[in-house]
């Protein structure tokens, strides 16, 4: 995880994808931009868990639609993992839920 | 920039002054030292001549006691006259010594003393001592030796007067040399000292001229530049002040340039200050006069400056019908605010030419998609029915607008995504507005505050505050939500916050709240002012 990332974000490396903890606002998404452009890992599927994220708002919603079109442009798929309750929130306010892929439950890779 | 080719260094005239005022010096103190050499040179030589003149008052006094002497030892035979005869040979003998050791005023006095030395010796061997001789062999001279002798000392005194004479007159050259000389070596020195002094001032007046004037000059143009008056800089001869004339120079035109630049900026940021307050009143264009039985009320803050990507727009379709959309674009500041300004032109545009909500959010969704530097959004449209309360509405992944009541709250949710990259259709829903309800349509800023116990201020604070106020009028409402929101929030505002209030007046309202406060303003500031010190 880069020492400059937003003290309230934590980005841990996993098969195939990412784990964030922690809040994404404005400021992270400045930093998780790049971390998702391009998608990491070469897989068809790409994962990010989001089971520990307590905090999400537009512009994190917006990194993740970015990401989630990216995979689509390259013939793979993002799929957001285990989308803690404030995710799932933000999911469902925004209209996402049909939109995007979202497993809730959680498959150990 | 070029400087005229006639410039000179002013090292260069420095140097050349310098030199002439030296040469002048070194010209006035050669002259002075050749009359004052002159000058001791004939006061030498007029002193060497006034000691010549003593000896040779000593060499015709000692003649004198020669011949004297043996005169009176002739005649008397008196041994003593002898001691006269031995004096004068002594002081003649002394006076040559003195007259060997000076340097004569030329080779004729030299020949001259010569002549007469040989003069006395003869008188003294060929006549005085043959005279000594006989008389003291107890003989009478003969009066040839007599006359010998007597014509002898005449040859002697007759050079005695003529060296004596040429050593007057040497003395007297001598004088008047020296006084010439005396007048010339001060004359030199008043040269001399003339001339520097009167040098000394024409390289103060060329220093003035050359470097102080045009120095001064520029100094004032340099001033005039610093306060920005327009002047014309004024051109030195000397190269280096050139050189300095050229820097102002510049320095003007860098001046007027920047002067001009910050001028434009101005001018920019006073258009852009327009702009943005056009935007700004677009962006929220204030609800006029609310329809009879109905109030509404609506607030826009925006994060940053005075434009926001958020967007409200209400107004009458027609005398029964008043539209409401609220619009949230990702971000915030100008860009967004451009995207808000066009996406609210399309909603109003669909909705006035017959759409239904969920439609005019379709038409902006198609035109958002067809822009690939549209950003997404999230909007709330509504149609609502002045007359029964029948509220028609589409919400695109908007936060849940609520309606409130005495006694329940009614979220209205989304029917459809937010507006972004994806084919997607919008529901068009129906809500009965009953006299005394509330709706309240929000952005997302009002709710994602954080507070100091970094918690949110979240939909259910909101649900408790906006509950407390059932029965206040529109203005009230909104601004005490304002407030609320204000007094969670720690740090500054991330986020644009949007409200807008729209009741629907009637006999189920219950006053249970003070009325309008009109110093809110004073207290939301005083909040932000307390929350900034703390921060």
């Amino acid at each position: 995880m880069p020492d400059d990332l937003a003290r309230s974000l934590a980005v841990t490396e996993m098969d195939d994808g990412l784990a964030f903890s922690g809040e994404i606002d404005c400021d992270s998404v400045r930093v998780l931009g790049p971390m998702l452009d391009p998608l990491p890992g070469d897989a068809a599927e790409v994962r990010l868990d989001l089971a520990a994220v307590t905090f999400i708002d537009s512009s994190g919603l917006r990194l993740l639609i970015q990401a989630h079109q990216r995979a689509e442009t390259s013939g793979r798929s993002l799929v957001l993992e285990r989308p803690s309750p404030s995710v799932a929130r933000l999911l469902d306010i925004s209209g996402l839920r049909d939109h995007l892929i979202i497993r809730d439950d959680f498959v150990d890779g | 920039m070029a400087r005229s080719s006639h410039t000179f260094g002013l090292r260069h005239r420095l140097a050349s002054a310098a030199a002439t005022f030296v040469t002048l010096l070194m010209v006035g103190a050669v002259l002075s030292i050749v009359m004052i050499n002159g000058w001791s040179s004939a006061l030498e030589r007029r002193r060497t001549s006034r000691a010549a003149l003593v000896e040779i008052n000593a060499l015709q006094t000692g003649y004198g006691e020669q011949g004297s002497g043996v005169q009176g030892f002739v005649l008397t035979a008196d041994r003593r006259y002898l001691d006269t005869f031995d004096e004068g040979i002594r002081r003649v003998g002394s006076a040559y010594q003195s007259l060997s050791r000076m340097t004569m005023p030329g080779e004729r006095f030299d020949r001259s003393i010569e002549t007469l030395r040989a003069a006395g010796d003869e008188w003294l061997i060929a006549a005085l001592r043959p005279l000594v001789a006989s008389t003291q062999a107890g003989e009478l001279p003969s009066s040839e030796v007599i006359e010998a002798g007597r014509l002898r000392y005449e040859v002697l005194r007759h050079q005695l007067d003529s060296t004596r004479s040429q050593l007057d007159a040497a003395v007297q050259h001598a004088e008047s040399r020296s006084h010439r000389f005396e007048q010339l070596a001060v004359t030199a020195l008043l040269f001399a000292f003339g001339s520097g002094l009167v040098f000394a001032v024409v390289i103060l007046v060329l220093i003035r001229r050359w470097m102080l004037d045009p120095l001064r000059e520029l100094t004032i143009a340099t001033v005039a530049v610093a306060h920005g008056e327009p002047t014309a800089i004024p051109r030195p001869l000397a190269e280096e002040l050139s050189i300095v004339a050229d820097a102002v120079d510049f320095l003007q035109r860098s001046k007027s340039e920047e002067r001009d630049n910050a001028l434009r900026a101005m001018q920019g940021l006073e258009q852009t200050a327009i702009l943005a307050l056009r935007v700004r009143s677009e962006l929220a264009n204030e609800i006029g006069t609310p329809p009879p039985g109905w109030d509404a009320h609506c607030s826009l803050r925006s994060a940053e400056g005075v434009v926001a990507g958020d967007c409200i727009d209400t107004g009458l379709l027609d005398s029964s019908t008043m539209f409401v959309v609220v619009l949230d674009v990702t971000g915030h500041g100008a860009t967004a605010a451009l995207h808000a300004l066009r996406a609210k032109s399309l909603a109003r545009m669909g909705l006035k030419s017959g759409l239904q909500p969920g439609e005019a959010i379709e038409l902006v969704s198609r035109h958002q998609r067809a822009d690939e530097h549209s950003q997404y959004l999230t909007a709330f449209v509504a149609l609502v029915d002045l007359v029964n309360g029948v509220c028609r509405y589409a919400n695109a992944g908007h936060p849940p607008a609520l309606l409130v009541g005495p006694d329940s709250t009614t979220a209205l949710s989304a029917t459809g995504p937010l507006v972004g990259p994806f084919d997607a259709s919008w529901r068009t829903e129906s809500v009965q507005i009953a006299l005394g309800e509330t709706l309240l349509v929000h952005s997302d800023g009002l709710t994602e505050v954080r507070g100091p116990a970094d918690d949110w201020f979240g939909e259910d604070r909101l649900r408790s505050a906006l509950q407390a106020l059932v029965g206040a009028d529109a203005a009230t409402i909104v601004a005490r939500l304002e407030e609320t929101v204000r007094a969670h929030r720690v740090g500054p505002q991330s986020d644009d916050v949007t409200l807008l209030v729209l009741q629907r007046q009637g006999s189920a309202a219950v006053l249970n709240v003070l009325p309008p406060d009109p110093a809110h303003e004073t207290r939301l500031r005083q909040v932000d002012e307390q929350r900034d010190r703390k921060g």
